[in-house]
């Protein structure tokens, strides 16, 4: 019963994401939404430039270096950060817009070396994009199922992650469990059934690891020191620290520091 | 499973490379090419001979193309890298402060652009492995600095970062745990007051240099050296000024 209403839901990462293509486009044009009057010289340049469907080079630019940014610091932070979606759509639906473009120019046959040379700019953006989505998504999942049971148990931690993340932990846990149930778990006595004991020495709740140390870059001057023991570092602006997650974590957040 | 091993921990040279091809460069296009419309960022309107600043990636594309010359950045000139081995050299325990991706770019402009430098490519080739050598030598002393509380590798480069983070990783981890098992825990300071005369003993710093100033503009190598190893500047940039036959342009490529 149970599997059939998972498979129902669906997990697909991507179909999660694709529905985004038919919401509504992520609209960054407060001008167009909340006046009225608008200048003269708006309506002039909108009506000579029509609205871009990609967006203005700015938006799409900074798209980019946030996703970027956000693979950098998911493949180096040892804990799942709040899930990047609405960016993840936002780029999706380009990327969606520059397939139509491939498709449509490629259909035209002409030798023209120019056409021929926009397209492999075009695609070679479009791979090194996917790479970016790819390998975010994977690292994403990757810590999912490291500390499953862990995710299982904090609601807090699981606000983290995507609506199709948490359908996959869900998934997945249910499977895993009923796996082990079947396979051996059944044949054991009733005490030793559980899979979260944290009692004793080791617990079996595998937590992600806040002590370890990661390598961070100061990126604003905070005229801050963090002193322990002996040793001491500056935040000075350029720096670079190698530290325990749980000691920068602060400056990370407030974004101080980023992950290299 | 969703990850492989190896890009655990850390990055793949080819993932640095990836993000080093984000960097910007200068390029001369060969021949008009029309504006291209990209998802994250758009290729501008080419005019021969007119400069553009386009990501590296597209710079390759184009150049593969024979569409476009590279403008190699300042810090890959001939004199200013001998500036840097000078200094690296002259410094036992400083780095010049290049840039994050040098090595990175070093190799894309001398493997796709070789022709569009302004020095035979085997020179510059092999003053980067040179200045290379001189600071891997002097990162892997850094490495006995290594324990469970911190360590320190500012002005070291992207890839020369990678190779020594698993072995500071798994140092860190272990020394970590030996000291959760044995002695308690020191305690964690964040002290607020940024007293100027605490800088006094503190190594090399950036002095005012904004983090995007990527190095080696002569003006901005001279004012690293400042905080050099307690050398006489004065003599070092005359020592240096020998190699300054060739006066760099001002403006690194912003980060």
């Amino acid at each position: 019963m149970e599997e059939d209403n998972l498979d129902l839901e669906g997990m697909d990462i991507h179909s999660g994401l694709d529905s985004s293509f038919h919401s509504p486009p992520h609209t960054s044009d407060p001008a167009g939404l909340s006046m009225d009057e608008t200048d003269d010289i708006d309506d002039l340049i909108n009506n000579v430039r029509p609205h871009d469907p990609l967006g203005t080079l700015e938006e799409k630019e900074a798209d980019i270096k946030e996703l970027t940014h956000s693979w950098v610091t998911e493949r180096m932070s040892p804990t799942l950060l709040p899930t990047k979606e609405a960016l993840l759509f936002r780029i999706l639906k380009r990327v969606q817009l520059q397939i139509e473009v491939i498709e449509e120019k490629s259909i035209d046959m002409s030798p023209d070396t120019d056409v021929k040379l926009e397209l492999l700019i075009v695609e070679t953006e479009l791979e090194r994009i996917k790479y970016l989505i790819r390998s975010y998504l994977r690292v994403r999942l990757l810590k999912i199922d490291n500390s499953m049971e862990y995710y299982q148990s904090s609601p807090l931690d699981r606000m983290n992650m995507s609506q199709t993340e948490r359908m996959y932990l869900n998934r997945h846990y249910a499977l895993l469990k009923n796996l082990y149930a079947h396979q051996f778990m059944n044949t054991f006595p009733d005490s030793l059934k559980q899979m979260n004991d944290s009692s004793g020495s080791a617990s079996m709740v595998q937590e992600p690891n806040m002590d370890h140390p990661v390598f961070v870059r100061v990126v604003k001057d905070t005229g801050r020191k963090i002193i322990i023991g002996n040793d001491s570092v500056k935040l000075r602006k350029g720096s670079i620290v190698v530290i325990k997650y749980s000691i920068i974590v602060k400056y990370v957040e407030s974004g101080d520091v980023v992950f290299i | 499973m969703s990850v492989p091993a190896e890009q655990l921990e850390t990055f793949l040279p080819s993932e640095l490379h990836f993000m080093a091809e984000n960097e910007t460069i200068e390029i001369l296009p060969r021949r008009v090419g029309n504006p291209i419309k990209l998802a994250g960022t758009d290729l501008p309107l080419m005019h021969p001979l007119r400069k553009n600043r386009v990501p590296i990636w597209m710079a390759i594309a184009l150049k593969k193309q024979q569409r476009c010359q590279f403008v190699p950045p300042d810090w890959m000139e001939e004199s200013n890298l001998r500036r840097i081995l000078a200094f690296e050299h002259a410094n036992p325990t400083a780095f010049s402060n290049v840039d994050f991706h040098w090595l990175e770019i070093a190799q894309i402009v001398l493997t796709t652009a070789p022709d569009d430098l302004t020095s035979p490519p085997q020179v510059i080739r092999n003053l980067v492995r040179d200045i290379r050598e001189v600071r891997e030598q002097k990162s892997r002393q850094g490495m006995k600095e290594v324990n469970e509380n911190m360590l320190q590798m500012d002005r070291l480069g992207a890839l020369e970062i990678n190779e020594m983070r698993p072995f500071v990783v798994e140092g860190m981890e272990e020394m970590i745990k030996i000291r959760k098992a044995g002695k308690k825990e020191e305690p964690i300071i964040y002290s607020e007051s940024d007293n100027p005369e605490d800088d006094e003993d503190d190594e090399p710093t950036y002095g005012h240099d904004d983090e995007s100033s990527l190095a080696v503009p002569s003006s901005q190598l001279d004012s690293s050296l400042r905080y050099g190893d307690r050398v006489d500047t004065s003599e070092r940039r005359r020592e240096l000024s020998q190699w300054d036959d060739n006066v760099p342009q001002q403006g690194g490529p912003e980060w």
